[in-house]
């Protein structure tokens, strides 16, 4: 192939405004992070001494931290509320797309939509239709309903739900067309047959459909698992992780350490942690698509 | 018998369907709507009327917000800063991705793997450090710096996707380059670049959502009014207790327009590169 022996310089010259940029504003701290959590410090400034502790800001974390398990629950159950609702969600979207109805390209723009907008911008529309006469809770006077009206942001058993379901708003449309991609490769003939044979519809999509598309679910759930973990914005505009941290998960109680209650050497480990917990999602779901494809 | 109920049976499934969408298109859209009727109404026609329409249109809500919700200065600084980003980020993944995809190194999948290993990384990962190195080098509430911490953002994504690309281009055209005495810039410039004319609108469209809409970043290393962000400038109106949602709603509605023009102007291309590395990772 080409090969350019001596042109190391220009080879260096495409390689290292690109490679500065990115050891120095990603890598490095990325390093960074690993190696302060293991010390301890307090505030932000530079002549702070580091006193090193080994593994002693996890172990604060897991053993005296206050909220830290109650972060941790709650980014798991976010991640189950999407699991459970967004997944079969945008499943189902796809599937009616994929059926051959009218309009589908205008039903496929109105549900992705949400995606592209910012999750502040989606989080505080829903901050208004969450409000205690906003569009919830009018819409349930309406139907005559008004005995569940809530103050669903504020009220500590409805928040963390609330917040869920806005995530599970946002990203619907993203998961059906994933499985919009996965259900358009599944040649028509074999569905045809199907039918031939006598199958119903729900029998094509668990028997044929589902398994078919095991690649693309396998993609869908990791996705939805490492976005809960990293998700900040939504919660942050819609509660803050409050009221009591009530609605704190393991993004927003990193930022808190971090920056407001001056805990850096804290803040530092939750980073590690969602790090490592994101890097674990990775590696795990990596080995079962692998395992998936052996028994093909 | 059963050849009677069968068209019953489809007359129903597609009742059923269709109700499910409409239900599915209300659910979807209608929080939109609704927030751009309410960013015309009165304040006090919010809560008095509130599934109605406004009685008059109150345009000046927009100009409020663009002034008093600092939304003016906000859209000019997300803007400036998108584009200066996803500049960057096109030139310098393209020139690295064309090293691995068509100059012959050695290590070039060590280089490969080191930079696409950012991909999986959470950004929170390295929000600290980045923050403390702003105070450091005197750079904090600084524009300059938040462009290159994004600009190492996504680096990782675009050289995954531009390297797969451009490995997939035949290497003819550029063979012949070399034949017609092309140096490295020349063949990079005339004829890689310009074959990947597809890859590299889709990561400009991705970047550049990517960017207009990111938050955490922006919240620790900008502070002060005039150099804030848009999602940062929507942000303020969380907190107060008596909200005017009026104008809040006109701020959002000023604020998605950039996103929603981009996705309706290039609706397959944003779902495909905002969906390409994960069906291909």
């Amino acid at each position: 192939m080409r090969i350019f022996k001596k042109q190391y310089p220009a080879i260096a010259v495409f390689l290292l405004p690109g490679l500065v940029m990115y050891g120095y504003f990603f890598a490095l701290p990325v390093l960074q992070t690993l190696l302060d959590s293991m010390f301890y410090w307090k505030g932000l400034s530079s002549s702070v001494v580091k006193e090193f502790v080994g593994p002693g800001n996890y172990v604060h974390l897991m053993t005296k931290d206050p909220y830290f398990w109650k972060a941790f629950g709650n980014t798991v159950y976010l991640m189950a509320v999407s699991l459970v609702l967004q997944v079969p969600l945008g499943f189902v979207l796809a599937l009616i797309l994929n059926s051959g109805i009218r309009g589908k390209h205008f039903f496929n723009v109105a549900f992705f939509m949400p995606y592209v907008l910012s999750a502040t911008s989606v989080a505080l529309m829903w901050r208004f239709l969450y409000h205690p006469e906003g569009l919830i809770n009018q819409f349930l006077q309406l139907i005559g309903l008004s005995c569940f009206t809530n103050s669903w942001l504020a009220d500590p058993s409805t928040n963390i739900s609330a917040v869920a379901l806005v995530a599970v708003w946002q990203g619907a449309g993203f998961l059906m067309i994933l499985f919009l991609a996965g259900l358009v490769s599944i040649p028509n003939e074999i569905l045809e047959s199907c039918r031939i044979e006598g199958a119903g519809p729900s029998q094509v999509v668990f028997r044929v459909v589902i398994p078919m598309l095991r690649p693309v679910v396998i993609t869908v759930v990791t996705l939805v698992m490492i976005n809960s973990v990293k998700s900040f914005d939504i919660i942050w505009i819609l509660t803050r992780g409050g009221p009591f941290h009530s609605t704190e998960v393991l993004t927003t109680w990193m930022y808190q350490l971090g920056f407001n209650l001056s805990q850096p050497a804290r803040g530092t480990a939750v980073a590690g942690f969602i790090f490592m917990f994101v890097l674990l999602l990775n590696v795990l779901i990596r080995k079962v698509s692998n395992k998936d494809l052996v028994e093909y | 018998m059963i050849e009677n109920r069968k068209p019953v049976f489809h007359l129903l499934n597609r009742l059923i369907v269709g109700l499910v969408l409409a239900v599915m298109f209300v659910v979807f859209i209608y929080p939109l709507i609704l927030t751009l009727i309410v960013s015309f109404k009165v304040k006090t026609e919010v809560w008095g009327n509130f599934f109605g329409l406004p009685e008059n249109l109150q345009f000046h809500n927009y100009s409020d917000a663009w002034k008093q919700g600092h939304i003016g200065t906000a859209f000019f600084n997300s803007f400036y800063i998108t584009i200066i980003t996803m500049s960057f980020q096109i030139i310098l993944s393209s020139m690295i991705s064309f090293v691995i995809a068509r100059v012959r190194i050695r290590y070039s999948n060590v280089l490969f793997l080191f930079i696409t290993a950012g991909v999986m990384i959470p950004i929170h990962a390295i929000l600290l450090p980045v923050a403390r190195r702003a105070v450091h080098l005197g750079l904090s509430d600084s524009h300059f710096y938040l462009i290159c911490v994004y600009i190492a953002g996504g680096i990782p994504w675009l050289v995954f996707l531009m390297t797969s690309y451009m490995q997939s281009i035949p290497g003819t055209l550029e063979e012949a380059s070399i034949i017609d005495g092309c140096g490295l810039f020349q063949m990079f410039s005339r004829v890689t670049l310009p074959l990947s004319k597809p890859i590299l609108l889709t990561s400009a469209i991705i970047m550049f959502i990517g960017s207009y809409n990111e938050l955490l970043i922006a919240i620790v290393l900008l502070n002060s009014q005039a150099k804030k962000t848009i999602p940062l400038a929507l942000s303020a109106f969380v907190g107060y207790h008596d909200v005017n949602f009026p104008l809040m709603s006109a701020a959002i509605i000023i604020s998605i327009i950039p996103t929603l023009f981009v996705y309706l102007l290039f609706q397959e291309k944003v779902e495909q590169g905002l969906t390409a590395g994960a069906v291909k990772g």
